[in-house]
């Protein structure tokens, strides 16, 4: 009894579709199968038919309101299809570094270094214009200097580390590869002099905080034809604040994005 | 999480922290390239008592100046400021053409055993400049000492234009001056322009040739009143010239000579400029123990015939300085009595008592009779001036035989009457035959 009662239901639900077709109307194959009717069978089935058909049909299927996925996938940006890169940079910095001199004015040195910037807005973001503008630099940069006698001198050297996050604006469109660009940044500085008399050496070594603040241009044109991996170059002015003393470095820097 | 929170606040007070420059009050311990008690030069730890800020080097004795420039050019219409009589200030306009600015000595701080922190140079440069305050700074205390309770604080806040451009136009061509440290009336500052054949010690460095500059600053406020351009070197002529600026020669390198006794490290050095001066022959010239510091006939000569420009242009000033400079070196040693003699000196700079007028004195009261301001002369005020008869009398002999004086008496006290009747020539140089009349 219990079993029959199981099946019942279960027949009851796989029947539910069923009966729900049933009371819309015979299925195709149903009605190629059914016997020509004569005239009066016709006008019985038609009667019989209308009232297969349901009391109401369904209202008008109105589209629903797009949900913000679908919305944000209809309106998904291409532009990297125009610009592959994906914001990565291997840079070698060189340029004039106008030290702050103890003696006074300025002590020009060269300077030489490495830099990476990730343009972390173009893979972050996706307005065509947003994505453009900002990106942070991690540098690494050397100077020395060796002065003195032959028989008293000093040997310094400046290393910097820095991190600086810059924001640049298209000024001459998206499509365009150069950005003027303002930066800022924070790091330390670790200055190393070797002070030598006769032939005894002295070596003295400590660090700074470093604070740096600059402006530039930027530039990134296409290395090769389907833009996957462009030059990048730099021209900048850059000062930078060595504990209580004054640097400003005019330079650039060379390299790729990818 | 309030750590967190509290965390950039942290970072910006660090960062400000090591932003700061390090304003220790004095005395200020401080690394120096100072000269050992073997006369090992080498970083040494030193206190500087005087300074004010260490960044800026500038402390009471002395501020350093960077980026000076100076330019001694005779045809530089400003000379016609004043109707053609600048005055003092105008003077140090139209000759400094850019005043410079303040040092920026660049440190880093470590803690010595005793956990006390040292400020340890980071260059070249600020090395330089710190050694030579120490080395002003002690200066200063030998003056102050053998002044013995006189003031002496006209003798602080003295200028220092470090690492200076000086040009000199004056001979038709323009020269850099190099090589060289010097106190420049004019202007009332020293000038320690950059090396470039010298290679030895750095003069900033040498003790004793700070020591002479400051005996020149000493010499240009207590004898020349502290006038840019005393009457004296301008209107004065040969011989009375030459000796002039002899005497301020040859009295610095006496002081020179005094501070290295004075100062820490390895005592007395004579020859002090041999730690920076390559060519023996200028580095024994100026070497006050020599005994055979003694005039020859043509120094004589030249004393009397060559004009200033030209006795200098030969370092000839440096030749006659020298002979006082060991003469009293000679007196001092052979009696014991170096300070004796230092302090003398010092007191003969400026004495307004009618019995014993001072150089100050004897330059004003001769400026229009500069025949009588002779060898003689300047001896007699030198020798009026101690007290101590042996000493006096020993003195007396060394001026006579290391000037060759053309005394006339054994004692010479023709010509220096301050001598006492016990007074004999020494007998270290060798006699010259009369002058010609």
């Amino acid at each position: 009894m219990r079993r029959w009662v199981v099946w019942c239901l279960v027949g009851l639900l796989s029947a539910t579709s069923a009966f729900a077709a049933k009371k819309k109307g015979r299925s195709k194959a149903e009605v190629d199968d059914a016997p020509i009717p004569f005239s009066d069978q016709e006008q019985q089935a038609e009667e019989d038919e209308r009232r297969e058909l349901p009391e109401r049909s369904e209202a008008t299927r109105e589209r629903p309101v797009e949900t913000q996925v679908e919305e944000e996938e209809r309106l998904q940006n291409l532009t990297h299809t125009d610009d592959p890169t994906i914001g990565l940079s291997a840079e070698l910095v060189l340029g004039l570094m106008l030290l702050d001199a103890s003696r006074g004015g300025v002590d020009p040195r060269f300077l030489w270094g490495v830099r990476g910037t990730w343009e972390w807005s173009r893979r972050l973001l996706t307005d065509e214009l947003v994505r453009e503008m900002f990106f942070v630099d991690f540098q690494w940069t050397i100077t020395g200097a060796k002065e003195g006698t032959t028989q008293v001198f000093g040997v310094t050297t400046n290393h910097a580390f820095t991190a600086a996050p810059a924001i640049g604006y298209p000024l001459f469109g998206v499509k365009t590869p150069f950005v003027p660009y303002v930066q800022l940044g924070a790091g330390v500085a670790w200055q190393n002099t070797s002070l030598v008399v006769g032939t005894q050496e002295t070596q003295i070594g400590g660090t700074k905080f470093l604070f740096q603040y600059g402006l530039g241009i930027r530039g990134r044109p296409v290395l090769f034809g389907d833009g996957q991996i462009k030059v990048s170059f730099r021209v900048e002015l850059t000062r930078y604040r060595r504990g209580y003393v004054d640097d400003t470095f005019l330079g650039g820097s060379l390299g790729v994005t990818f | 999480m309030p750590a967190m929170r509290a965390l950039p606040l942290v970072a910006l007070t660090l960062a400000l922290a090591g932003a700061c420059a390090p304003n220790p009050q004095a005395p200020v311990k401080v690394m120096a390239v100072t000269a050992s008690a073997s006369n090992a030069y080498g970083p040494n730890l030193v206190e500087l008592k005087t300074i004010e800020s260490i960044t800026e080097v500038r402390g009471k004795v002395a501020t350093f100046i960077g980026g000076a420039r100076v330019v001694v050019d005779p045809n530089d219409p400003l000379f016609a400021l004043n109707n053609g009589n600048p005055t003092e200030e105008q003077l140090i306009t139209i000759l400094l053409k850019d005043q410079g600015g303040p040092v920026r000595a660049n440190f880093i701080t470590k803690k010595d055993e005793a956990g006390t922190e040292v400020l340890w140079p980071a260059d070249f440069h600020t090395w330089n400049m710190v050694s030579s305050y120490f080395l002003f700074e002690n200066s200063y205390l030998y003056f102050q000492q053998i002044l013995d309770g006189a003031p002496s604080e006209e003798l602080l806040a003295a200028k220092v234009l470090y690492w200076a451009s000086y040009k000199d136009r004056s001979g038709g061509k323009d020269e850099e001056l190099v090589d060289n440290a010097a106190f420049f009336s004019p202007i009332k500052s020293f000038v320690l322009v950059p090396f470039n054949a010298l290679q030895k010690v750095p003069l900033a460095m040498n003790q004793g040739v700070i020591g002479h500059e400051y005996g020149h600053w000493v010499f240009h406020k207590k004898v020349y009143a502290g006038a840019a351009v005393p009457p004296q070197l301008t209107g004065w002529v040969n011989p009375a010239a030459n000796i002039l600026r002899a005497l301020d020669e040859g009295f610095a390198d006496f002081h020179g000579w005094g501070i290295t006794c004075m100062a820490p490290g390895p005592g007395c050095k004579p020859n002090f400029v041999a730690d920076s001066l390559s060519s023996t022959t200028e580095v024994s010239a100026r070497d006050l123990s020599s005994p055979t510091q003694c005039m020859t006939e043509t120094l004589r000569n030249a004393v009397k015939t060559l004009d200033n420009p030209n006795f200098r242009a030969q370092s000839l000033d440096y030749r006659l300085g020298t002979l006082f400079a060991a003469a009293l070196y000679q007196a001092g040693n052979r009696t014991g009595k170096v300070q004796v003699v230092q302090k003398a000196l010092l007191a003969a700079y400026d004495d307004s008592a009618a019995a014993t007028p001072g150089f100050r004195q004897q330059l004003s009261l001769n400026l229009n009779t500069q025949g009588n301001f002779t060898l003689g002369l300047v001896g007699n005020v030198i020798v009026s001036h101690i007290t101590d008869m042996d000493l006096r009398r020993v003195l007396c002999g060394e001026l006579i035989d290391r000037l060759q004086l053309p005394c006339t008496t054994s004692t010479c006290k023709d010509l220096m009457p301050a001598c006492p009747d016990t007074t004999i020539s020494g007998t270290s140089c060798p006699v010259l035959p009369p002058e010609n009349p």
